[in-house]
C-alpha cells in the first residue's frame, strides 16, 4: 500500500494492541436520532451494558420497543447478555457498529 | 397514503442525507446521488451457503418524503431498471425474516420490499399495525435501510430470485 494510501486509511484512534489491553471500540448508532456515539468497552462487559451505556452518551431515553442490531442487519436481541468476549470469539457477529431501531412491520412472506 | 411533494421531498432528502453523511461524502459510503430526488445504495451480502458476497443495488426516490417514506427497489445495475421477469435475479431472496420480504412481482403487479419503510408498502394497501406506520417524527431513510439489512442477513437471506 503506498504512503499517499495508508495517509487517507481511515483511524479511530485505537488500534489492535488498545484492543486486546483495553477491549474493543464500538459504535451505536441512534437511527431515528441520526446520532452515534464511539467508545471502548472491557472484554467483560455484556453487550447490554454497553447499550446501556450508549443511551446515556446519545442522551437518549431507551424505548421498550428498541431494538438493537449490526450495521449488516444482524438482529442482537438474543445475544444481549453476552459478553464482549464471547460476541467476538465466538463469531457472533464481526461488526463492531450496531444500531438501535424502532418497531417497523412487513410480511413474512 | 401519502401525497407526493417533490420540493418538500427534495429537501428533506438533502438535510437528512447532510445529517447522516456529517463530514463524510457519499462516496465514504459508497452510494450516489444521481438527482435531488434518488439514492443508489449498493448492499453486499454475505452468502454463506455459496461461500461468495453477493451485490444488489437498492434505488431509494424520496418524492413523498418525509411524510411518507422513500420508495425503495432493487434494480438491474446494467440498466438501472427493474424489469419482471428479466431482472429477479437482482432481488433477493429472504425467508422467515419477522418484519420485511421481497417479492420480485407482487400481486402481478409490482416490486415490493414489504416492509412499513417503504413507500410501496402504503402503495398496495397492505394491513399495517398502527405502532408501524411510517412517523416522520422517528423515522427517516435511515430507517427504511436498517428495515432492508434485516432481511439480507443470515439466517434470512437465501441468494437471488431466479427467473
Amino acid at each position: 500500500m503506498s504512503d499517499s494510501v495508508l495517509e487517507k486509511k481511515p483511524h479511530d484512534g485505537g488500534s489492535e494492541h488498545d484492543d486486546d489491553r483495553h477491549g474493543p471500540k464500538l459504535t451505536f448508532e441512534h437511527v431515528a436520532s441520526v446520532q452515534d456515539v464511539k467508545f471502548r468497552v472491557s472484554w467483560n462487559e455484556t453487550l447490554q451494558a454497553a447499550w446501556n451505556t450508549a443511551y446515556e452518551k446519545l442522551g437518549e431515553d431507551s424505548r421498550a420497543d428498541d431494538r438493537l442490531q449490526t450495521d449488516d442487519g444482524v438482529d442482537m436481541m438474543p445475544l444481549l447478555g453476552k459478553t464482549m468476549r464471547q460476541l467476538f470469539d465466538d463469531k457472533h457477529t464481526k461488526s463492531r457498529k450496531f444500531q438501535i431501531v424502532g418497531p417497523t412491520g412487513g410480511a413474512q412472506s | 397514503m401519502p401525497v407526493q411533494d417533490i420540493h418538500a421531498g427534495r429537501e428533506a432528502f438533502q438535510r437528512d442525507l447532510q445529517v447522516v453523511l456529517k463530514e463524510g461524502t457519499l462516496a465514504d459510503r459508497g452510494w450516489l446521488k444521481p438527482d435531488g430526488l434518488t439514492l443508489l445504495v449498493p448492499m453486499l451480502v454475505e452468502n454463506a451457503a455459496q461461500g461468495q458476497v453477493d451485490l444488489y443495488l437498492l434505488r431509494l426516490m424520496f418524492d413523498h418524503y418525509p411524510k411518507g417514506p422513500p420508495s425503495a427497489q432493487f434494480i438491474n445495475p446494467l440498466t438501472m431498471n427493474y424489469k419482471f421477469p428479466d431482472d429477479v435475479l437482482w432481488v433477493p431472496k429472504c425467508e422467515n425474516a419477522p418484519d420485511v420480504h421481497f417479492h420480485p412481482n407482487y400481486n402481478n403487479c409490482v416490486q415490493l420490499i414489504c416492509s412499513s419503510t417503504t413507500l410501496e408498502f402504503y402503495r398496495v394497501n397492505h394491513d399495517v399495525k398502527p405502532e408501524h406506520v411510517w412517523d416522520p417524527q422517528r423515522m427517516n431513510f435511515l430507517t427504511t435501510l436498517a428495515a432492508i439489512r434485516r432481511g439480507l442477513a443470515s439466517p434470512y437471506y437465501k441468494g437471488r430470485w431466479t427467473p
